[in-house]
């Protein structure tokens, strides 16, 4: 293929031939398969051999996630041809007649309003062309008069160079009112947009003189109310002027002094363009300044976009034609294209009631302004964090650096290149960027790391080094890479040094001083995060502290940052033991982010899953299964194959089943959290850890003794290795181990252990931590196990204090009572022993399943202290709680297989004999 | 002359069982009553874009089969005559408009002349997605059914995989694949 058929669309077309078409129709179905960024490379392997046919097909997916022309129906695109081949039947052309004292020369154009016309003034007095608009016949000529000669005034002071001025108004012989207007040479806005492919900054530019010039209208009192691009026009020397200010306002029927008119005429010449009508001015409320503000939001997307906004189907629609005065506001759907910052400020200004709009088109420039003075480029880009950690996740081990890691690495800073065109200085800002992150991979060449391969991580690494050595002289770029860097580590699991380099972008953001509030704000937030995942409670504490005060104060309560800070806070009070307020806190951020971003973002369900988790970790598995199930499903519908949310959502539900006694369904939920988790994490990543210890958890209730040691062991193995011989995920695997012990028969290995959780839990995470107190219980369980009971019972009494005092989980509670019913019969204590199993029944009842292990073990506690004490009616009971706990235990297995292995009991087989026989 | 609804169930009939003549004459009805019908839609709905195909080709059947009920294949086979019509409708209004305005040559702009420059813009746009899609066609005929169907007939996925007697994963597939080709062709025609 020659260099100029590559020009030619058509002929590169008709050079395909059909065998070379399949190969491309199978690549490209190969490709949509895949996530974007995983694109570019699967097209390198697949085309090794035919890299025209990459590029051929590079450039088709490029464009799949852009909207286009297909993506509406042919006849909406085909709605402005038809339409103005049906105005073909509009009145005759009317130049050369007199109207006042002009008269036409040409006719310029038909609107729904009625007809324009150049036209020349006669009477002598000077010489002057006027656009002159002859208003539809039908309308009420006297008052449109009236309210013109009202209007005058206030229309004549409005002398703005951006502003088309209005010369005169009148009423023809034939009855037609008219209003003679400047004319103005241009095309409407958003055509001269399209017309000089204009980039994005000066669109916003050009948007900024619009906007401009309605606010000077607003001092002055008047309000377009028809704000649309064709009553924006541009020159060719980039100005734009206004049409039409304040015509609307006189041709409103609506209007105070009008009341009179026919009903039929006031909604049908109710002047403005539903396309671009606010839903006030649809349903007849009263039409304010906050209505411009909408339009100039309508404008402001189309001029971006080059669409006309979408609106949603209402059900005016669905009724068939929309009758008068039945019109309904469609909202607006907002560009999915643009950048983030810019939905939002276009969510804003378009939002359906006008107290939600900005205050005042200054507020709503000022927004667009500080977006392009102030927003980094590269830091804020979601999607280039996501694909660039994607990427050095599936390369984690090698990086052979060469073609299809810059391939990989520039498709990944796709992202930022479009944001890069914000504005000329973020742009450079960006590519310089995306120089320095292309040099750190060169730098990863085998050639110029001599010949040995480089990991990601230490790539990334080396990176954080070299911004702050390199870039210190630009600490806005600094900090954007540095928040970059940290925000990929943190994906990797590498939460140590993300820390740091948090702490570091923070440095060179204050000391940027002016303008990084927000960037501030969130770099407190996500060190806050950080240091809450490495266990530095209190410094968490202090980051949120400081990232909410700010962002209370910048923004206020219901805003995106402040409830993002919130969020972290919440976690923050859990990981403290505060749960009542974890829970309030996490109901309330839940709500927000619903309100704020909608229940299909990622923000909702994080909150909703962190109030499962507490519900989980307060362990009320009851009524934190619907939420886990609802998680799941949520995952399952919003996210891709294999996505991290979809292992959390089988991970935790696996962990409710668990404590609900239904081990086997638990079991397959945990296996395909761990499928998902292997594949997508490095190893001794925490989450990883975290199900392999469920998961072995789970097989050991099962009484799967070998494979829950194997599994146990090598999560305890993986966590020492990444993170040190401390932390709470080695406590939790320590104390399933010790399970494992205490089920192998081994109780002095289970004290062991247990005696080196302990103590290691209360100094991590205080001595009150309703974990360390439940793993003060489980020690205590196997002093008494071990013939220890005296002392057991001391520290039981202790551990019950603790945890009423703290408002441990109930069910931790009732373990304890279990715990010090067996250390009671130990010591001989019978009726105390009973007494503690009653106690633990009845407050475990309610919170658990009809059969569970736990209280089938402590009816057997139960059963074992009435046996103990021997009258016949002792014996009748113990027989019943024997007979009840195998029910259970029947109903739940395989589930309890360990406390049915308590049933072997001498003592106990006899009372089942006694049960059984009782019986019949 | 219109033909009767009886008439036009008899076409539908034969032209399912392969009739070209009686296709054609089926799709001659369609496209005369989609002229029609687009016209009265567009009165209905000025300055709305809330034109859709559904409504517009629900209409040309309601007036084609006085109110008859159809089953579902013939339903899926009229639908996809009715694509075909349309994707002719628009392009011959397209042509029609682009003829002319090569004719007259100038292009002054002024005063709500939006109209004008609106619908030389449908009328490009229409033209440029129709070469396109007669490119792809020479290359895959499927892919371009499944785009007639979908961008100028309105069909749904499951329609458009019954009229093609394909899964309606492949019907999404081709979607995509059509889609994204069609737009980097008109981009790279530009």
């Amino acid at each position: 293929m020659t260099k100029g058929d590559e020009e030619d669309p058509v002929a590169r077309a008709a050079g395909f031939d059909a065998l070379r078409w399949r190969r491309l129709s199978a690549l490209l179905d190969g490709a949509f398969e895949l996530p974007p960024a995983e694109r570019a490379v699967f097209l390198l392997r697949q085309c090794a051999d035919d890299p025209e046919l990459a590029r051929e097909a590079d450039s088709i997916l490029a464009v799949e996630a852009s909207s286009g022309i297909l993506d509406r129906p042919a006849i909406a695109v085909a709605a402005d041809l038809l339409n103005a081949e049906a105005g073909t039947d509009s009145p005759p052309d009317r130049a050369g007649e007199i109207v006042g004292p002009y008269r036409l020369t040409a006719l310029l154009g038909q609107g729904g309003m009625g007809a324009v016309y150049r036209a020349e003034r006669i009477d002598g007095q000077f010489e002057q062309r006027v656009a002159l608009k002859l208003i539809k016949r039908g309308m009420d000529s006297e008052e449109i008069l009236r309210r013109f000669r009202g209007e005058r005034q206030i229309l004549a002071r409005l002398q703005h160079e951006s502003i088309a001025r209005l010369y005169d108004g009148g009423v023809a012989a034939d009855g037609t009112p008219w209003f003679a207007m400047e004319e103005v040479a241009g095309l409407p806005i958003t055509e001269f947009a399209v017309r000089h492919a204009l980039p994005l900054a000066d669109r916003l530019a050009l948007f900024a003189q619009v906007g401009a010039a309605v606010a000077f209208a607003h001092r002055n009192l008047v309000v377009h109310r028809d704000l649309k691009p064709s009553n924006v026009l541009a020159a060719d020397s980039g100005k734009v002027k206004l049409l039409d200010f304040g015509i609307a306002k006189l041709l409103d029927p609506d209007v105070a002094g009008a009341i009179d008119a026919p009903e039929a005429t006031r909604t049908a010449f109710r002047a403005m363009t539903p396309q671009y009508a606010a839903p006030e001015q649809l349903s007849g409320a009263p039409v304010t300044t906050s209505t411009d503000v909408f339009a100039l939001g309508l404008l402001l997307q189309e001029l971006l976009t080059g669409r006309r906004a979408e609106r949603r189907e209402t059900t005016a629609r669905a009724g068939g034609a929309p009758r008068g005065g039945e019109l309904v506001a469609s909202p607006v759907v907002v560009a999915r294209d643009l950048p983030k910052e810019l939905r939002q400020i276009l969510t804003r200004a378009m939002a359906d009631e006008p107290d939600r709009r900005y205050a005042s088109v200054e507020a709503f420039l000022e927004d667009l302004d500080r977006l392009r003075r102030g927003q980094p480029v590269l830091a804020h880009g979601d999607s280039m964090v996501y694909r660039l950690s994607k990427f050095v996740r599936r390369n984690r081990l090698a990086v052979a650096a060469g073609a299809a890691v810059l391939v990989a690495l520039l498709a990944g800073l796709g992202a930022a290149l479009w944001q890069a065109r914000l504005a000329r200085d973020e742009a450079i800002r960006a590519t310089a960027a995306r120089d320095f992150i292309v040099s750190l991979f060169q730098a990863a060449r085998p050639a110029e790391s001599h010949g040995e391969a480089v990991t990601a991580q230490q790539l990334l690494a080396t990176g954080a080094l070299r911004i702050e050595k390199e870039l210190g002289t630009r600490p806005a770029l600094a900090a954007e890479l540095l928040e970059t860097v940290a925000q990929v580590e943190s994906e990797l699991g590498e939460t140590e040094d993300a820390g740091g380099l948090y702490e570091k972008a923070l440095v060179f953001r204050r000391r940027l001083g002016d303008g990084q509030e927000e960037k501030i704000i969130d770099d407190l937030t996500s060190l806050g995060d950080n240091r809450l995942e490495n266990g530095d409670v209190e410094g968490a504490d202090k980051a949120i502290a400081e990232s909410l005060s700010l962002s209370r104060q910048l923004h206020g309560e219901h805003d995106l940052q402040t409830v993002e800070a919130l969020a972290i806070l919440g976690s923050v009070r859990s990981t403290q033991g505060k749960f009542d307020e974890a829970e309030a806190i996490f109901r309330g951020t839940s709500r927000a982010f619903r309100d704020l971003v909608g229940e299909a973002d990622p923000r909702y369900f994080s909150e909703v899953n962190s109030l499962a988790v507490l519900l989980l970790a307060r362990r009320q598995p009851l009524a934190a299964e619907p939420l886990l199930r609802e998680l799941l499903a949520w995952s399952l519908r919003y996210r891709a194959v294999d996505s991290p949310d979809i292992a959390t959502g089988y991970h935790n539900l696996g962990n409710g089943l668990l404590q609900l006694d239904r081990v086997v369904e638990s079991e397959t939920n945990l296996r395909q959290a761990l499928a998902i988790r292997e594949k997508m994490l490095p190893p001794e990543h925490g989450f990883t850890v975290a199900t392999m210890r469920a998961l072995a958890q789970s097989l050991l209730e099962q009484r799967r003794i070998d494979e829950a040691v194997a599994l146990g062991a090598e999560a305890l193995r993986r966590e020492v290795a990444a993170r040190g011989g401390k932390s709470r995920a080695v406590a939790a695997c320590e104390r399933m181990l010790a399970r494992v012990d205490v089920a192998k028969g081994d109780s002095a290995a289970a004290r062991a252990r247990l005696e080196r959780v302990v103590p290691m839990l209360a100094e991590i995470a205080g001595a009150d931590y309703p974990l360390t107190l439940a793993a003060a219980t489980e020690l205590a369980e196997v002093e008494v196990a071990a013939g220890d009971a005296k002392s057991a019972a001391a520290s039981l009494g202790k551990i019950a204090d603790r945890q009423r005092a703290t408002n441990a989980p109930v069910l931790d509670l009732a373990r304890t009572a279990l715990v010090a019913s067996k250390a009671a019969l130990a010591g001989g204590h019978a009726d105390e022993a009973i007494n503690a199993a009653t106690a633990a029944l009845t407050a475990a009842r309610p919170l658990l399943p009809e059969s569970h292990s736990f209280l089938a073990a402590t009816l057997l506690a139960r059963a074992r202290a009435s046996a103990g004490r021997g009258a016949p009616s002792d014996r009748a009971s113990a027989a019943a709680d024997v007979a009840e706990a195998g029910r259970m235990l029947g109903a739940i297995a395989p589930a309890g297989a360990l406390v049915g292995s308590e049933l072997k009991n001498a003592e106990l087989k006899n009372a089942e004999l006694e049960s059984s026989r009782i019986a019949q | 002359m219109e033909p009767a609804a009886e008439t036009i169930t008899q076409w539908l009939a034969e032209s399912r069982q392969g009739d070209v003549a009686a296709r054609e004459r089926l799709l001659e009805a369609v496209y005369l009553e989609l002229k029609r019908s687009a016209h009265r839609e567009l009165d209905r709905f000025r300055g709305f874009e809330t034109l859709d195909t559904t409504a517009v080709v629900h209409e040309v059947f309601l007036r084609l089969l006085s109110g008859q009920r159809l089953e579902f294949e013939n339903r899926i086979h009229l639908l996809s005559v009715a694509a075909i019509a349309m994707r002719r409708m628009l392009i011959d209004r397209a042509r029609e408009r682009s003829a002319a305005k090569r004719g007259s040559g100038q292009r002054a702009v002024g005063l709500d002349q939006v109209a004008e420059l609106a619908a030389d813009r449908a009328s490009d746009e229409l033209l440029a997605v129709n070469a396109a899609l007669e490119r792809l066609e020479a290359l895959d005929e499927r892919l371009a059914r499944v785009v007639e169907l979908r961008f100028f007939g309105g069909l749904t996925e499951p329609e458009i995989a019954s009229a093609l007697e394909i899964s309606e994963r492949t019907a999404r597939r081709d979607w995509t694949k059509a889609r994204a080709f069609l737009h980097r062709e008109i981009l790279a025609a530009r």
